[in-house]
């Protein structure tokens, strides 16, 4: 089955996927030049892998990129057959799948050296990290970031903060072990500098869809985080989205928009269905455009760092993004989310295969709906198992849903 | 067995209809606060004045949870989150729900937000247990555990009060240890002894320690009826459906054995009672017991596993999973591969509260059937590879 065909609606966008394949095919000959390979849960401390020498790859990347190309239903076909029920979470399956069935799509993943899953957003990163872990007789480092609260200037309590920290200085001197080299703060600076200005370009794009119309698209955005996640840090990532960035803003000075007629303003919460990426023009062509995805603007990616403190500016990332943040932090910035941009309806995806999204972004889609009287759309599906993919009844909710915006305007 | 029957009765009363309801109305001077999950220092409850109550599950239909959660949701969170919609947590005056799996993590507000129960706390427990900066965070939670629970309640939470409960609990613990090695001498089956357990979780310390004492002193030497059976360890999280253990050993079984949150994965062991600082003590003690998947890292479980099953002289091991319990799932193949390799018939059940008995009913009895076939041929537990 070949991939349906997404609309883009960027010049600039269009570039990713030159971008993704030079990606695939560098770490392969990083591996080859006996560069250490490091294997990451994708919301992770990527400016110093890339500060020390290490070559991130992320497994959850890779599974969304299967599951685009549709062949993910093979690769979690091997998982299950190994004994990983269906369950589990289908990014894990279709990892495991890949591993087991040597899967060759971009090439495959070259082997770790070392592999790092962060504990900022789920438990299944570690669980599945210490599977690889075993696979590949390989170190595993866990960054434990637990879950907590903001203050009014959102940051995380001093002690979490200070556990968070203390992590960070051990992962380095792993990180040393393995490379034999020692950290340079000058390269970490560096490449805290170059993440500081990708994530001020991607809060400038995103914040210029407050616009009407909004100038990018959902699927635009989903796609280009692509190169937040793997080469934030580096001076690729900055040339790409400044030049989305320049792209965006001269479409807002033309009111260029994604549809004709943007009639409905909608938000996303979290992974897309990465099977079913065409669910988002079935929106557009009813000129209903998503602005704002948790996902993506969740402060997940996308926040500022500060090279003066460097290893305190990425402990902080990972602890005030949107979901590792108590329920009341999270409703406060959702609430400004929502009328800053001017927000007409909310859909959430319950992801079947993932317990920690499944019922926060429930509970927090219906505290909106009974706070604010938002129409919320709830799709039950998955990110990268298309077997939870009902299409009549999907379509049916949209409708449904359609005509309820309609009848609000 | 009179003794026996007391703590079944007292389980009964327990977990009836009114659950928790009926625990108050017996024992109505006593002021109780819920919790979840062995994580949570029961100590700390006591010392403040409450009695610790553990929330379960429920085996009755869930019309009310569904509404705020998935469909992919384990039976011990929507169990519980019904009882707690249907009121039978309203004698609560708190509720202490702790961040350790992923579904607890997200659980917490959803409680907060439709339950009658005013006071709720979200205790944060690091997932890494290897480390002191672990320890260190725990304890720094626990500390502001304990300001809140002392705001609360009024009362003074210090040194004196936090050792004085470990004491106590150092004598309960004491006994369900007993208790638990009288299955492994059959002369307490798998299910009274999960009845007794379940007793402790919702009782009052001292009603419950004397009880347990009771019955202990009055165990038979030797239970002829007990004897010659097929010799289980049981694990997996949650089993708060008790009739999924009577199931086996109705079938022939004997549970003399278990890696259960609501089992010896629950018992911390004893704890120093003379401490200058208490908390500190407690940090260590809850973070270094036998680990929940859901902790890193997972090794110390699964050897403690095998150790429990060679101490035991089991026959077989039974893998009671409830469904979408993820960490518990992700770890079951190789589990099950190193409990094999070690020798054991291996069982693999995914189980909830409504999981109807007769499904279960046909693979425990093949799986019963086998093993005491192949314990009258006379294999041993190490002896064959890759069974």
């Amino acid at each position: 089955m070949t991939a349906p065909k997404t609309s883009k609606a960027l010049k600039s966008s269009q570039k990713l996927s030159q971008l993704v394949k030079k990606y695939y095919k560098d770490i392969h000959e990083a591996k080859a030049q006996g560069k250490k390979i490091v294997w990451s849960s994708g919301i992770a401390p990527v400016e110093l892998f890339h500060a020390m020498d290490l070559v991130p790859v992320f497994p959850e990347n890779y599974a969304a990129a299967c599951a685009v190309k549709q062949i993910s239903q093979d690769l979690q076909y091997y998982a299950e057959k190994a004994g990983y029920i269906s369950d589990l979470c289908s990014y894990f399956r279709s990892d495991i799948g890949h591993v087991l069935s040597n899967c060759t799509y971009l090439g495959g993943l070259p082997k770790p050296d070392l592999l790092v899953a962060s504990r900022n957003l789920c438990t299944t990163h570690v669980k599945w990290f210490e599977v690889l872990s075993r696979y590949f007789n390989c170190p595993l480092f866990v960054w434990d970031l637990p879950f907590g609260t903001l203050n009014k200037k959102f940051a995380p309590e001093f002690h979490r903060l200070e556990y968070a920290i203390s992590q960070l200085h051990e992962l380095i001197k792993v990180i040393e072990n393995i490379t034999h080299c020692e950290l340079n703060t000058w390269r970490l600076q560096e490449a805290i500098f170059l993440g500081d200005e990708a994530a001020r370009l991607w809060i400038e794009i995103n914040e210029s869809r407050k616009n009407r119309p909004a100038p990018i698209s959902c699927t635009d955005m989903l796609g280009n985080l692509f190169v937040l996640v793997t080469l934030s840090g580096t001076p690729i990532a900055v040339e790409f989205l400044r030049e989305v960035a320049k792209e965006v803003n001269n479409r807002v000075s033309n009111k260029i928009g994604i549809v004709s007629q943007e009639r409905f303003r909608l938000l996303w919460d979290v992974m897309p269905l990465w099977h079913h990426m065409e669910l988002f023009d079935r929106f557009q062509s009813a000129g209903a455009v998503f602005v704002v995805e948790l996902y993506n603007y969740g402060r997940v990616w996308g926040q500022r760092l500060d090279c003066a403190q460097p290893l305190e500016s990425l402990a902080k990332r990972h602890l005030t993004h949107m979901f590792n943040i108590d329920m009341d932090s999270r409703v406060k910035l959702l609430r400004e989310i929502l009328r800053e941009f001017q927000i007409d309806g909310y859909v959430n995806h319950v992801i079947r295969s993932c317990n920690v999204l499944n019922g926060s972004t429930l509970h927090l889609a219906n505290k909106m709906k009974k706070e604010l009287g938002i129409p919320t759309l709830t799709l039950e599906s998955d990110h990268c198992d298309s077997r939870a993919f009902a299409p009549a009844m999907i379509e049916n909710r949209i409708q449904a849903f359609l005509e309820l915006l309609e009848a609000n305007q | 067995m009179s003794e026996l029957n007391l703590v079944t009765n007292m389980f009964r009363e327990i977990n009836d209809t009114a659950s928790g309801v009926g625990n108050c109305r017996q024992y109505n001077r006593e002021k109780f606060i819920g919790y979840m999950c062995s994580y949570v220092p029961v100590e700390i409850i006591m010392s403040a004045g409450y009695v610790p109550f553990r929330l379960s599950g429920s085996t009755r239909p869930i019309t009310k949870a569904y509404a705020y959660l998935p469909s992919a949701c384990c039976s011990v969170v929507s169990g519980a989150l019904e009882r707690a919609l249907q009121g039978e947590f309203d004698f609560l005056s708190g509720l202490i729900i702790p961040q350790t799996c992923d579904r607890m993590r997200e659980i917490f507000d959803v409680f907060r937000v439709t339950t009658n129960i005013t006071f709720y706390h979200n205790l944060i427990v690091p997932m890494r247990t290897d480390i002191i900066p672990a320890r260190q965070f725990y304890y720094d939670e626990l500390k502001m555990f304990i300001a809140k629970l002392a705001e609360m309640s009024g009362k003074e939470i210090g040194t004196d009060q936090i050792n004085m409960a470990i004491k106590n609990y150092n004598v309960l613990r004491g006994l369900l240890r007993k208790a638990s090695d009288a299955r492994i001498s059959a002369t307490l089956t798998g299910l009274e002894y999960h009845k007794v357990l379940m007793a402790a979780f919702t009782t009052p310390p001292e009603k419950v320690i004397s009880a347990i004492n009771n019955l202990l002193q009055s165990l038979s030497e030797k239970r002829p009826e007990l004897e010659g059976r097929v010799r289980l360890l049981v694990s997996g999280s949650v089993i708060d459906n008790l009739e999924q253990i009577a199931l086996l050993e109705n079938y022939g079984a004997l549970v003399v054995s278990d890696d259960l949150c609501y089992g010896l994965r629950g018992n911390v062991g004893l704890i120093p009672s003379d401490s200058k600082d208490p908390v500190s003590v407690l940090a260590q003690k809850y973070l270094g017991k036998i680990n929940c998947p859901c902790k890193y890292p997972s090794q110390i479980r699964w050897q403690n596993i095998l150790e429990n099953a060679k101490a035991s002289q089991v026959d077989g091991v039974v893998l009671m999973l409830k469904k979408f319990c993820d960490c518990h799932w992700i770890e079951q193949p190789e589990l099950e591969r190193r409990l094999k390799a070690a020798g054991y018939p291996v069982l693999v059940l995914g189980i909830d509260n409504e999981t109807a008995i007769e499904a279960l009913r046909t693979r425990m009895q093949a799986f019963l059937e086998m093993v005491t076939k192949r314990k009258s041929r006379g294999f041993s537990n190490d002896c064959p590879k890759n069974f």
